[in-house]
């Protein structure tokens, strides 16, 4: 019965009618964003992947990002990690006008991204996978030779590695030899290890087993009391229901609904994200 | 650098041993002091540049054109030290010319996205060429003592060219293993979109390391030079076979990932025995050359049986994931 109110309470407050990237949390003030990206297209070549999508991130949250496959939610994620330029469209962080031209310019704005992919180096151990492109070299012969500091960096991949309850025997193996679930680990310790302003997770626990699930659900949630700022993309209703604060559906590119979580009903985002309404 | 690579140094080492006892059964001259010494000369320049050709073919590249720069780079030492430079200046600018011409095969293959072997078959043409000309395809004779007797003089017994083949090993080990470069060139072959997602400079990488082979290249154009006493425009050629030869050999792979030093260092040792024995047991040489072949296609086909096809298990599985 109380269900059903809810449910009657939602639909009549009009917070299902689709909102085309303007939605109500815009005029709470734009400092309390940490990324807002505005009407952003994106084409591959005749095929539209993202038309004046929108999304924004406020301080502290983590935002579920939900819609059918093929919506655009990686691709999404991916103009904000520089991965893909943008065809129009704005960016800011902080509310300062951004530029991303390359993944090396996302991470120095302290956005980091675990892609659906995982982008391991599947020939390179968890180490070197972890540390790709920001190696630590030996404080005292830094400024002599840049000798690479491996012990260092094995013993901190290993420990960061043990938080999320995976236990490699042979850290010098290539990740190529790991399971999925423990690939998808090195992934997520690769992220949280430079303690990054922005975390973009897209399907973080896609290749996991129950146990290593609740992990890296809990790890998510520490790194948001931490102070991080997290999207996490997901296919899993549960899962975002348990970690996400609020969330955005995207459809055929088009971002049609974002709010809070609290007091939603897993079926009407279901059906949001699978009919495009309510 | 795993156990799997050790296993295939032991192999390779294994190999090269039998190949010892094998031709010292079959001549009473092989295993001699002279001999040993001679087969380490002799691969020095296949050493050189088999190690620049290493961290290239660790980028899932490969450079053609390392004779070519050879023969150019020595021309150059040869002429502007005839024309009155020092040595040091004349190597110094041997280098840096090989150095300049690697560097313009990696800017062809990172700026304009063109295959390595198309670029560096096309500059290895260009480069030949422009040597023949320059030369009008006649040999400068005549380097001065202070340059020769890196070719011809020792240290205690050791030969100098040995000695700067074992730097060049031991910097390119050094390379590999213990800096960031390294690891960066490693993962550049491993998978390029990954690695610029990590903000690995791919481009100055693949620039760094084509620079670097042209480097080596000119480094054993001086061996050469300095050896022979001759700078031609037709010196190097074939080299890049043999080098490409030791490095798949050794067990770097033609689809990325793995680099091995050591293991090229025993390939080219294995091509030097190889060679060596063959000449000394009076098999004539234009079946060298047959062997040679034989022995870089069976490395070939290895690398391919070993690697590729776990680089197409690596796509199924992939594909099947929907990735
Ligand atoms: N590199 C690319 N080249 C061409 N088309 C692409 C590329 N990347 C994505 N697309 C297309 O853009 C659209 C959006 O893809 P995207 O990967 O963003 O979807 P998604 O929401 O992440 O889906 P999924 O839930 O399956 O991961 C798809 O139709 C896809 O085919
Ligand atoms: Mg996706």
């Amino acid at each position: 019965m109380i269900v059903i109110t809810v449910k009657g309470y939602l639909r009549s407050s009009g917070m299902f009618i689709p909102l085309l990237g303007k939605w109500e949390q815009r005029k709470s003030g734009m400092e309390d964003c940490v990324v807002r990206m505005e009407g952003i297209c994106k084409y591959f070549g005749e095929k539209v992947a993202l038309e004046h999508a929108s999304i924004e991130l406020h301080e502290g949250e983590v935002l579920g990002l939900v819609g059918d496959n093929g919506a655009g939610k990686s691709t999404l994620l991916k103009i904000l990690a520089g991965v893909f330029p943008k065809d129009s469209g704005d960016i800011f962080i902080k509310g300062r006008k951004v530029r991303i031209n390359s993944p090396r310019q996302s991470r120095s704005l302290g956005i980091e991204m675990v892609y659906q992919d995982m982008s391991l180096c599947g020939s390179l151990n968890a180490w070197e996978n972890i540390y790709l492109g920001r190696y630590h070299t030996h404080p005292l012969r830094r400024s002599l030779l840049p000798i690479l500091d491996k012990r260092s960096m094995a013993r901190k991949a290993l420990q960061s590695l043990r938080n999320l309850g995976i236990d490699l025997t042979d850290i010098n193996g290539p990740v190529r030899n790991l399971s999925g679930g423990q690939q998808q680990a090195v992934a997520i310790c690769r992220c949280q290890l430079f303690r990054p302003g922005v975390i973009l997770l897209d399907e973080p626990t896609a290749s996991m087993g129950m146990a290593e699930r609740e992990k890296v659900l809990d790890m998510i949630l520490d790194l948001k009391d931490q102070g991080s700022s997290i999207i996490m993309v997901t296919h899993n209703l549960q899962e975002l229901f348990q970690v996400a604060d609020r969330a955005l559906v995207v459809k055929e590119g088009r971002s049609i609904w974002c709010g809070p979580l609290e007091g939603m009903e897993p079926e009407n985002l279901a059906q949001m994200m699978f009919v495009g309404r309510a | 650098m795993g156990r799997i690579d050790r296993f295939q140094q032991l192999g390779l080492l294994t190999f090269l041993v039998i190949m010892g006892v094998l031709f010292s059964i079959l001549s009473p001259y092989f295993m001699t002091w002279e001999n040993l010494n001679n087969i380490l000369v002799q691969s020095a320049v296949p050493i050189i540049v088999a190690v620049g050709m290493t961290l290239v073919i660790a980028t899932r590249g490969i450079d053609m054109s390392i004779g070519s720069i050879l023969a150019i780079s020595s021309i150059f030492m040869a002429w502007t030290m005839k024309h009155g430079l020092g040595v040091a200046e004349g190597i110094s600018l041997g280098v840096l010319s090989g150095t300049v011409m690697g560097t313009f095969n990696g800017l062809g293959i990172a700026k304009l996205g063109i295959s390595p072997f198309i670029v560096t078959l096309g500059t290895a043409g260009i480069f030949r060429a422009l040597a023949l000309i320059f030369t009008e395809a006649r040999p400068i004779y005549g380097m001065p003592l202070g340059f020769r007797i890196l070719g011809t003089g020792q240290l205690g017994p050791v030969p100098l060219l040995i000695i700067l083949a074992l730097i060049v090993v031991v910097g390119g080990y050094f390379i590999i293993v213990w800096t960031r470069f390294g690891t960066n060139l490693r993962a550049v072959g491993d998978s390029q979109e990954v690695a610029y997602r990590m903000g690995v400079p791919v481009n100055r990488t693949l620039i760094a390391v084509y620079a670097l082979s042209g480097a080596a290249a000119a480094l054993a154009g001086i061996v050469v030079t300095a050896r022979l006493n001759t700078a031609e425009a037709i010196a190097g050629l074939g080299i890049e076979l043999k080098a490409i030869a030791a490095v798949v050999m050794g067990g770097t792979s033609f689809f990325g990932g793995g680099a091995s030093v050591i293991g090229t260092l025993l390939g080219a040792l294995i091509i030097g025995t190889l060679e060596n024995g063959l000449t000394i047991i009076n098999v004539p040489s234009y079946y060298q050359q047959l062997v040679i072949g034989v022995v870089f296609i069976l490395a070939v086909m290895a690398d391919r049986l070993l690697r590729g096809e776990r680089d197409r298990q690596e796509k199924t599985i992939k594909q099947e994931a929907g990735l």
